[in-house]
């Protein structure tokens, strides 16, 4: 049964999940090519500011993939308003976390191409004893970011359906409208603690905007 | 005879505009029952709030021994579902759709499967997207009959097909309650058709089920007559009168049902003259019974169910 639904939600996310694959993997190559700009061969040092340097965007790659992934299978289902899996003969609930586990397997493919592609680009470097599990904390941290983002994308499509993209701008607007509020109230100080609160550790969304490079440069 | 469906007092309000009110309706085990009514009288809602679909407001569904919604998991998987349109997924191909709905039926018959697709003339590699309305009725009662259910639950599965590709549909349905001895609830505004195949009939309108009864009594207990001189009151009448209307200088027409030819015999005690006792065919019946319960839902003018 399970298999069915991995199957099907292979059959119709791996395009999206082979091009969130390959840019996972090219990421650290991206990262090199920063940091030797301008220089030949460049040190660990200088390969973890190129990584640094480009972590929002991995940030950001992790948040979109994931959020296409859950998207799809849903919209799929959507067509046809969840008739056919509430005529089979499962708990909705466990439908559903079917569709969630399935999705949430299909991650490990960008986060195996991160880890494969930080191996080869990081062995190309003398690095020194801290940095050798690197490759491997690094791929595990975006997984993490991207089973967060699938967990909020998912989460908000099957509980605010069709209106999952409203709720999620309501919710972008009003935060942004707080946040600015506060600024024009010469409350500044408070605005500041609210974005700390969830974009700093331990807030729920830090792990998107957290330093990429995982150790001080 | 134990009930393969029964549900006593249900209630499901949509929104403003519409509600299935107080709707109680048995269905026999082994019988092919026909669900009748118009269109958007409550039929697939019914059959939504029967396979769990939707939570009822009030009231309880069994369906095959399993309470519903609470239970439906066990009741669908011996139950066999054709929705009145295309569910399957349209990227999957025939083969695949198949094969993904045999994973959650552990009795389902693949070798019947192909018996089927091969007599459907469904190509295994066709996408369901780029199947006709024809062949996505098919493929969807294929996988229905493949299951081997002891329910079959069939909402308007002929609609819209063309007159050859119902009765390779039709004919497949036969042929497995003939062989399963299966139960069988056809949802349809198709009178003619539930006529050829069904034993028990259920009439909703407007959220209500206002007759269920056997088919035989249906297409013949209801008659229209011509009353010549017509009683103002019509409450003690013996059957129940659905309709009645002026047709002339002192003469109206009803339109009754349970009609026995020994009642004619109450007309004369009244002071009225039954002059004419004309049968109807199974449309008009339906017809006149729609408009006698809504009739009677707007007046105290028939006795209803």
């Amino acid at each position: 049964m399970f298999a069915m639904v991995l199957r099907t939600q292979w059959q119709w996310t791996r395009a999206a999940v082979i091009g969130f694959a390959a840019l996972a993997f090219v990421f650290p190559a991206l990262a090199w090519r920063l940091a030797s700009a301008g220089s030949g061969g460049p040190d660990s040092l200088q390969v973890m500011d190129g990584f640094a340097a480009l972590g929002p965007m991995l940030g950001f790659l992790s948040l979109l993939g994931p959020f296409v992934l859950a998207a799809l299978p849903w919209g799929i289902d959507h067509e046809t308003k969840h008739v056919y899996p509430l005529s089979l003969p499962i708990s909705w609930t466990r439908w559903v976390s079917m569709r969630f586990a399935a999705g949430a397997l299909t991650l490990l493919l960008p986060a195996l191409a991160l880890y494969l592609g930080s191996r080869l680009t990081l062995s190309m470097l003398e690095l020194p004893p801290l940095l050798r599990g690197y490759a491997g904390a690094l791929a595990f941290r975006f997984l993490l970011a991207c089973l967060v983002a699938y967990g909020l994308t998912f989460a908000l499509q099957y509980v605010a359906g069709k209106r999952a993209a409203l709720v999620t701008l309501v919710l972008l607007l009003v935060f942004s409208a707080l946040l600015m509020g506060l600024a024009v109230l010469g409350m500044s100080d408070v605005a500041e603690s609210m974005g700390r609160a969830v974009f700093e550790w331990p807030g729920p969304l830090a792990i998107f905007v957290e330093p990429w490079t995982l150790i001080d440069v | 005879m134990t009930d393969a469906i029964r549900i006593r007092d249900l209630s499901w309000k949509a929104g403003r505009d519409f509600a299935i009110r107080d709707l109680s309706m048995r269905v026999p085990t082994g019988a092919i029952y026909g669900f009748l009514g118009p269109n958007g009288s409550g039929k697939t809602s019914t059959v939504r709030l029967l396979l769990g679909m939707m939570q009822p407001d009030a009231g309880s569904i069994e369906v095959l021994g399993h309470a519903v919604p609470d239970q439906a998991p066990r009741a669908l998987a011996r139950l066999g579902y054709v929705p009145e349109r295309l569910h399957l997924y349209g990227r999957l191909s025939v083969e695949e759709s198949i094969r993904y709905h045999a994973a959650f039926f552990a009795g389902f018959d693949m070798a019947e499967a192909e018996r089927l697709r091969r007599r459907f003339g469904l190509r295994e590699g066709q996408k369901v997207s780029a199947l006709s309305k024809g062949e996505a009725g098919k493929l969807m009662m294929l996988l229905a009959l493949s299951q081997r259910p002891d329910l079959l639950v069939l909402d308007e599965p002929t609609d819209g097909l063309d007159p050859v590709v119902r009765r390779d549909v039709l004919s497949a349905l036969v042929e497995f309650v003939d062989s399963q001895k299966a139960t069988v609830l056809i949802s349809s505004h198709l009178v003619h058709e539930q006529e050829r195949i069904c034993d028990w009939v259920g009439v909703m309108d407007a959220g209500r089920l206002v007759a269920e009864l056997p088919m035989q009594e249906f297409r013949s207990g209801i008659k229209r007559l011509r009353v010549h001189r017509a009683p103002v009151a019509a409450d003690a009448l013996p059957c129940a009168l659905l309709n009645r209307s002026a047709s002339g200088p002192d003469t109206e027409t009803w339109v009754v049902r349970g009609w026995q030819p020994e009642m004619k015999d109450w007309f004369s005690r009244a002071g009225s003259e039954l002059r004419d006792v004309e049968d109807l065919d199974l449309e008009e019946s339906f017809v006149e019974m729609l408009s006698g319960a809504r009739a009677a839902s707007s007046g105290p003018l028939a006795e209803g169910r």
